[in-house]
């Protein structure tokens, strides 16, 4: 019983973990330049990779493994957003214009 | 010193990840803590090595578990502007002038508003943020400080001192 109510749990996490880097990707595909792209990727895989390594962790127990996939949580949900304003500001720094409603050229 | 600092803190994170392992698997552990210690001392810790307090630790946990709960409506958010066929974006860029004088807490910050609905941390000088939002809207918990006053409350107290 315990174990059905585990890996349902676990599995719920997992699929809706992915669902959100389905979903990311969708935008990656979707949105009209580089910054609101990174808006997608940050929030959307940050999520999506907290979900599914939560669900791992329901499956590994929380002994030894369980803690271990906790800490890379933490480590993912900290360095995500790092990540995404590394690459913004990259792009910022060389010069590259957003992407605005009124300016006319609306992306594709 | 500053690198053996940062070495021991890359290697228990380190341990936690690897516990188990054999003694041989210690050595090499250590020995790439080190030469990652060396190469982020610098960029890490140029200033010195932040005082560990207790305090600070415990604001450091609370702080982050914020920012798990606030990354779910961020996700939720711009899944439903992604999801819908017309997209309702209408982006803009703003500059903020932060209160906040420590790089730490300015850190954390930049990280609480790329992980708020609809803004993205875009670059950060002189204490000016510039900041990119999918909409004019999602500017307003930052411009009437509210991340930052909550950001103040766990976590400056003691780094004010």
């Amino acid at each position: 019983m315990m174990a059905a109510i585990q890996a349902t749990l676990a599995g719920l996490l997992i699929v809706a973990g992915a669902a959100f880097f389905f979903i990311g990707t969708i935008g990656l595909l979707r949105l009209p330049d580089f910054y609101t792209r990174v808006h997608a990727v940050t929030k959307c895989d940050a999520l999506g990779a907290g979900l599914v390594l939560l669900g791992l962790a329901i499956l590994a127990g929380f002994d030894g493994s369980g803690i271990r996939i906790i800490a890379l949580i933490a480590l993912v949900l900290l360095s995500s957003p790092t990540a995404g304003h590394a690459l913004a500001r990259a792009a910022w720094r060389a010069g590259l214009e957003p992407w605005y409603r009124k300016s006319g050229h609306v992306g594709q | 010193m500053r690198v053996v600092q940062v070495a021991a803190v890359i290697f228990v994170f380190w341990l936690v990840l690897a516990v188990p392992l054999a003694p041989v698997d210690l050595v090499w552990g250590a020995l790439v803590s080190i030469l990652v210690g060396f190469w982020a001392a610098e960029l890490l810790w140029a200033d010195g090595a932040p005082a560990l307090s207790l305090r600070r630790l415990a604001g450091l946990v609370i702080y982050t578990l914020e920012l798990i709960r606030s990354i779910v409506p961020a996700a939720l958010q711009v899944a439903r502007v992604i999801l819908q066929p017309t997209m309702p974006i209408d982006p803009v860029v703003i500059k903020h002038r932060m209160r906040l004088n420590h790089e730490f807490t300015r850190v954390a910050l930049a990280n609480s508003i790329t992980l708020t609905p609809g803004t993205h941390c875009v670059d950060s000088e002189n204490g000016v943020l510039t900041i990119h939002c999918l909409d004019e809207h999602f500017a307003n918990p930052v411009r009437d400080g509210r991340l930052e006053d909550r950001i103040t409350r766990v976590l400056q107290r003691e780094t004010m001192s």
